[in-house]
């Protein structure tokens, strides 16, 4: 086994860990999907570091790397319009004060 | 060991990055961290290989969803946009980023692209891979563009149902 995939791997590993605990402390909606996409980037780290070969990265890990992006992206796009949406009904974004099930 | 060195060093700052988007208070400041993290990440691409990953590393992450999180911002704290940012720690990210255009201008970052790994299939060498082969993907991506924009304005169109029910019963008082 290359030496940068002794590198990469664990450190996309630890990048997946980061995003998902600042999903799982953190209390401000914003920063649990900054969170969110700190986790998609590890993800994307990983899928082109296992399709690492000689002359460059494989072709099929860089197309489902692409695909993971977008749906990334799109994700973050309907979360922050559902981080707005909440913000126009209760007023906040933090967590804890989003008990009342008003409507 | 040199080019295993700047990798190691390249992925330490944007881990250390990470660490600050997630730690830091100030959302603003947050924000401006994820961007610099996000385009470490993509010279992070380029090196090992990947150079349109890197491209759109570039665009989607550092643009359009800094973009969206801004807009986010703005609209739900808009405070903070008011603050002024640690001149200290604008010019420590402004010289990230001139690191970054400088090592992609004067090709630095072509030199460590030596990887010695089994033959693929490069992305560089048969461009049309995408088109040919994966043609599928690209046209649902295409439709979760579309599904995304729908649900997008679906979420932030005016809530008029509530209105009209409100008026109709309003109405039906003054008959009664």
């Amino acid at each position: 086994m290359n030496e940068l995939f002794q590198l990469y791997i664990p450190a996309s590993i630890l990048l997946i860990v980061m995003g998902l605990y600042c999903m799982a402390t953190k209390r401000d909606l914003i920063k649990i999907v900054l969170g969110l996409e700190i986790m998609t980037s590890g993800v994307n780290l990983n899928l082109i570091a296992m399709g690492l070969r000689s002359n460059g990265v494989d072709a099929l890990a860089q197309s489902i790397a692409l695909i993971s992006m977008t749906i990334g992206a799109c994700v973050a796009a309907v979360a922050l319009a559902i981080i707005i949406n909440v913000f126009r009904h209760y007023g906040t974004t933090d967590t804890k004060q989003l008990r009342r099930l008003k409507w | 060991m040199v080019e295993y060195l700047i990798h190691l060093a390249f992925l330490t700052l944007m881990i250390a990055l990470a660490f600050l988007v997630i730690e830091v208070k100030n959302l603003l400041r947050a924000l401006a961290l994820f961007i610099i993290m996000s385009s470490v990440l993509s010279v992070i691409f380029y090196i090992l290989g990947a150079p349109f990953i890197a491209v759109f590393q570039l665009a989607i992450y550092s643009g359009a969803i800094a973009v969206l999180f801004l807009a986010t911002l703005h609209t739900t704290k808009g405070r903070i946009l008011s603050e002024k940012l640690n001149l200290a720690m604008g010019l420590f990210l402004a010289g990230i980023l001139f690191v970054i255009v400088l090592a992609f201008s004067i090709n630095i970052i072509d030199a460590l692209r030596v990887v010695t790994l089994p033959q693929g299939y490069s992305l560089e060498e048969a461009p049309f891979f995408l088109w040919t082969y994966r043609g599928f993907d690209i046209i649902i991506q295409g439709f979760l563009l579309l599904a995304t924009v729908t649900a997008v304005v679906a979420i932030l169109r005016k809530k008029e149902g509530a209105k009209v029910i409100e008026e109709a019963v309003k109405e039906d008082i003054k008959n009664e």
